[in-house]
């Protein structure tokens, strides 16, 4: 090449880019000088240098720890982009955990002053803890760039909810903005608002049950963004979004100062669009926006929403254009968000009160995880983990909600068919349920239950075909030990399911080889279908009408196949629970009971399910546990690993008396189900409370209080052990805990009983008149509402309100037996509540003969004979029969679930008492609880 | 390890030459004292003794070169005279070479044999970032992608059309632009690595490179 030729390169050599000329041009013609600029860093990266030759791999985009993630084409995961920033899904590689990773345009990030706006924000932000708020775990810059990492949110925005299915229902979306004010409030209380807030700045994730969960991101940094955005901005450097934004955030003078009440406006429009999918003022300028803002709201816009006045009232409060007419904080603001829900939607309220145990159990997860640590290092000495197993929910690739169910119903029998084998330990599904497959770290699920080996899965069901996926994971290391994929006709669910088992029991343990019965429960494809289903609603579906529903899918089954005993099994048991609780009574006969229970029993009798069935017959319809638990035994040896069985078999040892069993089969239940919250208070209230060891109740009722934290009902249980154990200031303590607004009835009488025991008669009369004010007119009152009429007619008496008194206990005789004649069917306690009454009415004969009957009607129930006889002695005292009732005391102090040293401290019942020896020495020498 | 020398003597002949050219050598005499000093350098292992105590490549490699030139003039002569066995083939560098001393003729001898050092050792992540693109059969990718990181005389076309070009999304075509670079950033990293014996060096020996092109 001759050197004119290589002039004339240079000379054509000006760069496009940068426009100086190249002098030293690339292989293809590249300029240097915007090569070295494109590449030029002074992040510490680490490289390899120990060969010759350099290395250098297409490696993931990586900013700091943060690896941004791929998909199986090696293309980056983006999970939402805009003009100034783009987020992609990444790991986060120290902690292997997911994260929303936020990568701010270079346009904006080369700008010191907005780079440290940012970073201010981002500060300020990281300091919200709330559920109701995405997290930000972490800012940095890096070539030229700036990023911050939050928590990644499993769900969508609102604006994509909306879009997707328009307009929501209104108790959806007033919980919603009742979470998104929660999490303002969290922002408040920092210091920091949000100034963007709008429907794609809100994410909502679903969760099992309907259970909603909303989460606000990009919280503080939204409005560093918008400021930079030109299409948000006017001259005055207006922030936000202009179809969501406060009429203050426009003023261009800046004159008004943006609080949080400019958060309350953006949120009402978000409300607004919520219910109509509409935006209130909508306009293409920022001018055309400003001008409709002053107009009237556009109200016709709501009128397909169909909404009560109180949210319309609502609405208006937060759209209100003076800063000063809207809720003032997201305090008041939830306050009355919250009236709105309790005015009209009580579906919604109890629906929140859920969700809340939900999130303060996101906060609590730590503590809980090193709880569980510590169990699982104390019982992993006790179980061979290799052979404990957890199998985790399904999951439905398919999205309709039969398809759940039957996702769900195969996981279980696939867990029930393990369960059957004596020789693995099988956690039962209600502690599994919570942990969807995939989506939570294995080594802590494998912690908090015990186990070394946890099933996955997948179900997909297209037509009359199924495919099933499943892996065993060692949890411990993570690793798959085996996976299987499943393509079958639906007609062969079964043998997938035994082959599943059968293959899971061979690799937990060599020696159970072929172990499970692969005789199908049915030929009926279409029945046993309908039974998965019915499984399914058992074990998944929320609300009051899961037992009608799933008894409604087993009849289905055994229609279609007269001869499946399992469903006949399943159908008997649902249908004594909805005996038991009066549901539907022609449908939920005794007959009904007894008639399914029966032929799952002739059908099957090696199975164990119909002898549970005829246990809860035997136990819940004709209410001998004796009886019952002859067939519970039965069904034990079938169903060794069921925690269910063990429950039943314990309360109704129970009744019996037979207090060490109780607690025997609680704890095993406990072991196989350790995330049940109902054993955990069950252990406390119905076995170590009766029996005087309440350390051990409170530790129990703490176990329940982690897995559903602010459980109201668990949290009046505490209060009530510690009123009965004397110790008034804990329980005051543990009540104040508890919502003031509190409507439970539980929690009511427990305010009444420390009112009562700290002889503030006036307060006491307070709560007395809320927790018998609410039952709604026309129904009959349950025997809650009555004892509750009967602590209030104490009340009235020993503040010396005789006369209220005297109506109130006319009241509760007038209920409990109109016309001299006891309510068919009669009330649980009928007779107590009337000797208490009589006895306030110092009707002698009438308390007398009512209280005898009573301890009579229980005489071979261990549960309920002391509380008949405790009944007795405090009418007793009240008739001012002192002999007599301190004689019943010594008997009533030392018989398990009868009173505590507590109770006769201080409870003014016993004050007529209070004067004799006997008494005091008791007082002073309580004896033990014998059992 | 012929392939791993005919890289190295690939990468630093053109700074070499740039050198030479630049003491006032003809393009033939620069040529043969380039090939002789590489032999010089290969003879006497040199490079390996050199690795543990190089301190910077750069450098070391400008010192032995004037070393090699003061003391060995007789030898260059011989060398000229009698025609080396060429280690390399600089048939390809050359142009480039006699470009980058013609661009930097206004700069000292040094520092000419800096800036081409500097875009020899810029040029050469670039090569090694395109080719590792290409064989992961992203080859379009990085041609499409080159006129918005490399700049050249043709002026970058809209981002819409290329992601369109490409069946792919602005978005996705950002995300590729990212990172080509961040691996570009990791090569020209390894590269400067290469050439220092402290890593402690790499940072300064990298805003060198950079102070010394962007000048």
């Amino acid at each position: 090449m001759s050197a004119v030729a290589t002039q004339e390169r240079i000379g054509a050599g000006v760069c496009a880019k940068c426009g100086k000329s190249i002098t030293h041009p690339g292989p293809d013609g590249e300029c240097v000088r915007c090569l070295v600029s494109f590449g030029f860093l002074a992040e510490d990266l680490e490289v390899q240098r120990d060969s010759g030759e350099i290395q250098v791999r297409l490696g993931p985009l990586r900013y700091a720890h943060f690896e941004v993630e791929v998909n199986a084409d090696g293309v980056p995961v983006i999970l939402g982009s805009g003009a100034m920033a783009v987020t992609y899904r990444a790991r986060d590689t120290v902690l292997n955990s997911a994260v929303a990773l936020k990568v701010i345009t270079r346009k904006l990030a080369k700008d010191p002053v907005a780079r440290a706006r940012f970073l201010r924000e981002a500060r300020a932000a990281a300091q919200i803890h709330h559920p109701n708020v995405a997290r930000v775990i972490h800012y940095g810059e890096q070539d030229g760039e700036c990023f911050y990492a939050m928590e990644l949110v499993h769900g969508e925005t609102l604006e994509e909810r909306v879009r997707r299915v328009g307009p929501l229902p209104l108790s959806v979306a007033l919980e919603v903005v009742e979470q998104t004010a929660r999490g303002l409030a969290a922002g408040e209380e920092c210091g920091v608002v949000h100034r963007d807030l709008k429907p794609s700045n809100v994410m909502i994730e679903s969760h099992a049950g309907d259970q909603l969960l909303v989460k606000i991101i990009d919280f503080g940094v939204a409005k560093v963004l918008a400021v930079q955005d030109a299409t948000y901005q006017t001259q005055a450097g207006f922030i936000g979004t202009p179809a969501f934004a406060s009429p203050e955030q426009f003023d261009e003078a800046g004159r008004q100062q943006i609080d949080i009440r400019s958060d309350i406006y953006s949120l009402g429009v978000s409300l607004w669009y919520l219910l109509t999918a509409q935006m209130p003022f909508a306009g293409r300028s920022i001018e055309e926006i400003r001008a409709k803002q002053s107009e009237q709201l556009p109200l016709k816009q709501l009128k397909n929403a169909h909404l009560p006045r109180e949210c319309v009232t609502l609405l208006k409060s937060m759209l209100a254009l003076n800063p000063a007419r809207r809720p003032q904080t997201a305090r008041e603001l939830l306050t009355k968000v919250h009236r709105c829900c309790l005015l009209f939607e009580p579906a919604a309220r109890r629906r929140r009160k859920r969700l809340v145990l939900v999130s303060v159990g996101f906060a609590l997860a730590l503590a809980l995880a090193l709880l569980a640590n510590f169990l699982y290092q104390r019982r992993a000495s006790a179980f061979d983990l290799d052979r404990a197993i957890a199998v985790l929910p399904f999951e439905s690739l398919s999205s309709n909600a039969d398809d759940h169910f039957f996702a769900i119903g195969i996981q279980d029998e696939i867990l029930t068919k393990l369960a059957s084998l004596a020789e693995l330990k099988v956690i039962a599904r209600t502690s599994t349920e919570s942990y969807k497959s995939k989506a939570e770290d294995l080594r802590t699920v494998g912690k908090l239950l015990g186990v070394g080996r946890v099933l996955e899965g997948s179900v997909q069901r297209a037509a009359d075909k199924v495919r099933v996926n499943v892996q065993l994971i060692d949890t411990r290391t993570n690793a798959h030990l085996w996976a299987s994929s499943y393509d079958r006709k639906l007609d062969d669910v079964f043998a997938v399911e035994t082959e599943v088992a059968n293959t899971i029991a061979e690799q937990l343990d060599a020696k159970l080889v072929q172990r499970i019965s692969t005789k199908p429960p049915t030929t009926n494809t279409a029945a046993y279908n309908a039974y998965l289903r019915g499984v399914g609603i058992e074990h998944s579906q929320a609300g009051g009408n899961v037992y009608e529903d799933a008894a409604a899918s087993y009849a289905e089954a055994v229609r279609l196949d007269p001869n499946f005993a399992l469903a006949w099994a399943r159908l008997s048991i649902a249908r004594s629970f909805l005996y038991y609780h009066d549901v539907n009574p022609s449908a939920n006969s005794a007959a009904a009971v007894k008639d399914a229970a029966d032929r799952a029993m002739s059908l099957a009798p090696e199975l164990g399910e119909a002898w549970l069935a005829q246990g809860t017959y035997r136990s819940r319809v004709l209410n001998d546990p004796a009886k019952a638990v002859e067939a519970y035994r039965e069904a034990q040896k079938r169903l060794p690993n069921s925690a269910l069985v063990n429950e039943y078999m314990a309360y109704a040892e129970r009744r019996l008396g037979n207090w060490r069993e109780a607690e025997a089969h609680l704890t095993r239940a406990t072991e196989h189900d350790p995330r049940n919250a109902r054993l955990w208070t069950s252990a406390a209230y119905d076995i170590f409370w009766p029996l005087g060891r309440g350390a051990e109740a409170e530790t129990a009722l703490d176990r329940a209080l982690e897995i559903s934290p602010n459980d109201e009902f668990t949290m009046a249980l505490k209060t009530e052990l510690y009123q009965q154990e004397g110790k008034l200031n804990e329980a005051a303590k543990e009540l104040a805990r508890i919502s003031k607004d509190s409507t439970d009835k539980t929690v009511l009488i427990h305010r009444v009983d420390q009112a009562l025991l700290e002889r503030n008669f006036d307060e006491a009369l307070f709560w007395a008149s809320k927790a018998t004010s609410s039952p709604s007119p026309g129904q009959s009152l349950n025997t809650q509402d009555i004892f509750a009429l009967v602590l209030q007619g104490y009340c009235q008496l020993w503040a010396g309100r005789n006369e209220e008194a005297r109506t109130t206990f006319e009241r509760v005789i007038q209920e409990v037996a109109p016309g001299g004649v006891l309510r068919t069917p009669p009330l649980l306690g009928s007779r107590l509540y009337l000797a208490a009454a009589y006895a306030g009415l110092a009707d002698r004969s009438n308390a007398h003969e009512q209280a005898r009957q009573a301890v009579a009607e229980y005489e071979n129930d261990a549960l309920f004979k002391p509380i008949a006889e405790a009944f007795r002695a405090k009418a007793l005292a009240q008739l001012g029969e002192v002999e007599a009732a301190v004689d019943a005391l010594p008997h009533l102090l030392q018989v398990p679930g009868g009173i505590h040293s507590g109770d006769i401290r201080y409870s003014p019942f016993w004050d007529p008492l209070r004067k004799d020896r006997r008494f005091e020495e008791l007082l002073n020498n309580p004896p033990p609880v014998r059992y | 390890m012929r392939k791993a020398l005919a890289a190295f003597c690939e990468a630093y002949w053109p700074p070499l030459y740039t050198f030479v050219r630049c003491r006032g050598y003809s393009s033939g005499d620069a040529q043969d004292i380039v090939q002789g000093f590489f032999e010089h350098l290969f003879e006497h292992h040199t490079l390996s003794r050199a690795d543990q105590e190089k301190g910077r490549l750069r450098t070391f490699l400008l010192g032995s070169l004037q070393n090699f030139l003061l003391k060995q003039r007789e030898r260059v002569r011989a060398i000229k005279r009698g025609g080396a066995q060429q280690f390399v083939s600089f048939d390809e560098v050359l142009p480039q070479a006699e470009a980058s001393m013609l661009a930097t003729s206004h700069l000292s001898d040094v520092n000419s044999y800096d800036v081409a050092w500097a875009s020899s050792v810029v040029t050469h992540a670039w090569k090694n970032v395109r080719d590792r693109f290409a064989a992961e059969g992203k080859r379009e990718w990085v041609d499409e992608l080159r006129p918005f990181v490399a700049g050249g005389t043709t002026t970058p076309p809209d981002q819409q059309e290329v992601a369109k070009r490409l069946g792919t999304s602005v978005e996705n075509f950002r995300v590729w632009l990212s990172r080509l670079r961040q691996t570009y950033r990791h090569a020209l990293r390894a590269e400067v690595a290469s050439t220092v014996s402290d890593p402690k060096e790499i940072d300064d020996e990298l805003h060198y490179v950079y102070r010394i092109l962007t000048a």
